[in-house]
């Protein structure tokens, strides 16, 4: 059994966020306190995480990560936790816990709402998003995701023009991929529905009516050069079948201010492609402004998307610019902020439970305060300091 | 045979001019400024730090300039690993090697922490060491040589002759053994990769790090009749 550690952490929340502050200037709360004996939970389901359970771990069963999150959402960086600490477990936090409990008493009546995330660089959006996909998965949502955006700007493969609308650019091979991808995910929840109308891909193919979803999904696979109206195909049928009450959708989107950003993919006799100009933004800017029911659309902005000497902002105006925030207007933000005092710890805990941190001098009090110093509050920075300990 | 009498007149002549060094236009000693007489070594304790700044007198005009090194009092430091770091570094360039030794370590640590969660009995996992710095001092130590060889000059030829040296020079050896076999020119991966394996390696005694090391002492053994070169 893990070893007991008994502090006394206040109930005042640790972030910086509009709620957590006006919370935290409220008078009553200020008398109470509480005591955290471990820094692990035992439920692993996450609709039944509340606000006791923050500043704990909880661990995602293994079929899970191999299921969801192992072939394209997870980092490099992630894989070798996971190879490492032969699990993958996730700190429970409160914006993660905020989103999750709109989504319990939200009205899906009402056509589709947006959440923003933003924060400062590796202060934990991915993670959020890792703990609402978890929840998303377990109660049967279908899962649409887009885990980078920004490779469409910058990973250089084939480019060919649109067939039906001579001004936009096609991505077969990242179609292609996300096609795979979507496949793998919500194979189990899509056997049964079928298609409701005709799509023409060229004047001698197309597809029937009342084909199951599988089909035209494997031959957006297999004919590469109809990946990309495939796409557009398969977006307009999850559409429907959500108006149908069939169906409950999420869609993620990381890294969404590539939307309006100069690409960095190249053609014969053209000189420069912007994003607006590919046929794959295009649809997904449909998707985000319909009046869709039973769906949800999770967006990030990063800075990760500029260049190495543009990376000092974090704030979504700044990032998406004017363009941006009128498309996506109107929308509900969310701030991931760094680590506060108590999270620090109960990691620090984590990680010497795991083996990542052993030397006996970094264990003491002395010790715990250097390495919260050098860190800055900052996750990655955390995990990089401890490197040599 | 003649230079040497001049040298001894020479010698004994600086001995009478050390004390007085002047600067006339008939002298023949040069004037050499020491450049490491004025300097003071770094502040090295926090009771150090405190103990200076107790009365708040002026600074004095004269700046006296610490020498550079290293050393920080924080729970990062390690005095082998800043030695491995300068031998490693090439023209002056010490964050590339410090970033290419914090791969290093992280590489071991990866390994080791794998092994220690595989495995199921507490009989296995008192066996596997997960510590890298414990893992980087055994294998250095695995490397350094007992004895080494040294020409000396004897009736007009060169003799190889084994014999015993300082702390500082075994540590040097056993460090340039460790990076010789893992730097060469054919190298398709990272040098961090490469040299993870190697330390891993000669922390249990194999690999060809420690090879070099038996090579030499092998060496050492053949040339033993020669060993009463050393004293003159």
């Amino acid at each position: 059994m893990a070893s007991v550690i008994y502090r006394i952490v206040s109930k005042q929340p640790s972030g910086y966020c509009i709620n957590s502050s006006l919370l935290r200037s409220s008078s009553s709360l200020k008398c109470w306190q509480r005591c955290v004996t471990t820094f692990r939970t035992e439920i692993s389901d996450p609709s039944e995480h509340s606000f006791d359970h923050e500043g704990q771990f909880y661990t995602i069963p293994k079929k899970d990560v191999q299921k969801i999150f192992m072939l394209n959402w997870m980092s490099p960086h992630e894989k070798n936790m996971n190879k490492m600490f032969q699990e993958f477990s996730i700190l429970i936090r409160r914006p993660a816990l905020e989103v999750m409990d709109i989504l319990k008493r939200l009205n899906y009546n009402y056509p589709l709402t947006r959440f923003l995330l933003y924060g400062e660089m590796n202060a934990g959006k991915k993670f959020t998003m890792t703990h609402i996909m978890h929840y998303c998965r377990s109660q049967n949502w279908v899962l649409l995701t887009v885990p980078w955006a920004n490779e469409w700007n910058c990973k250089r493969l084939d480019v060919s023009f649109n067939h039906h609308k001579e001004s936009l650019f096609d991505l077969p091979v990242h179609s292609k991929i996300l096609l795979e991808d979507f496949l793998l995910k919500n194979m189990s929840l899509i056997k049964e529905f079928t298609t409701s109308t005709t799509y023409e891909f060229s004047e001698h193919e197309a597809s029937e009516q009342g084909i199951p979803l599988t089909d035209l999904i494997s031959f957006g696979i297999t004919r590469m050069k109809f990946a990309n109206d495939v796409v557009g195909a398969l977006l307009k049928e999850l559409q429907i079948l959500a108006n149908n009450d069939k169906i409950k959708l999420l869609v993620t989107i990381r890294g969404i201010n590539s939307f309006w950003r100069k690409t960095g993919q190249k053609k014969e006799k053209v000189q420069e492609i912007h994003a607006q100009q590919l046929t794959l933004v295009n649809q997904f800017m449909e998707l985000l402004q319909s009046d869709t029911k039973n769906a949800v659309a999770m967006c990030s902005t990063e800075s990760w998307v500029n260049d190495v000497t543009d990376r000092k902002s974090y704030l979504p105006t700044e990032l998406m610019g004017k363009e941006g925030v009128d498309f996506l207007e109107p929308f509900l933000p969310i701030e991931v902020p760094k680590y506060g005092n108590a999270e620090l710890q109960s990691v620090m805990d984590y990680y010497i439970d795991r083996r990542w941190i052993q030397a006996p001098e970094a264990k003491t009090l002395d010790g715990r305060a250097q390495i919260k110093f050098l860190s800055g509050h900052n996750p990655y920075q955390l995990y990089r300091v401890c490197v040599p300990l | 045979m003649a230079l040497c009498k001049g040298k001894t007149i020479y010698h004994t002549l600086l001995g009478i001019y050390k004390q007085h060094i002047s600067t006339s236009y008939f002298s023949t000693n040069k004037v050499l400024s020491n450049m490491y007489k004025d300097r003071v070594p770094s502040v090295q304790s926090i009771e150090e730090l405190n103990a200076l700044c107790i009365d708040d007198k002026p600074v004095e005009k004269k700046i006296r300039i610490p020498a550079k090194s290293e050393f920080s009092s924080a729970v990062t430091y390690d005095p082998i690993v800043q030695k491995f770091i300068n031998i490693l570094m090439r023209d002056g360039k010490k964050e590339k090697t410090r970033e290419i030794i914090e791969q290093v370590l992280e590489n071991i640590k990866m390994k080791q922490i794998e092994n220690y969660h595989k495995a199921t009995t507490d009989a296995e996992k008192a066996m596997v060491v997960t510590d890298p710095l414990k893992v980087f001092h055994g294998a250095v130590e695995n490397c350094k040589p007992l004895l080494i060889l040294k020409t000396i000059v004897k009736g007009g030829s060169g003799y190889r002759v084994p014999v015993y040296c300082h702390e500082r020079r075994r540590l040097r050896v056993g460090i340039n053994f460790i990076i010789k076999t893992c730097d060469t020119r054919k190298r398709k991966v990272p040098l961090s990769t490469v040299l993870a394996t190697e330390i891993l390696q000669a922390y249990n005694n194999e690999g060809n790090a420690v090879g070099k090391k038996h090579q030499l002492h092998k060496e050492c053994e053949a040339q033993r009749a020669f060993a009463h070169y050393r004293w003159k």
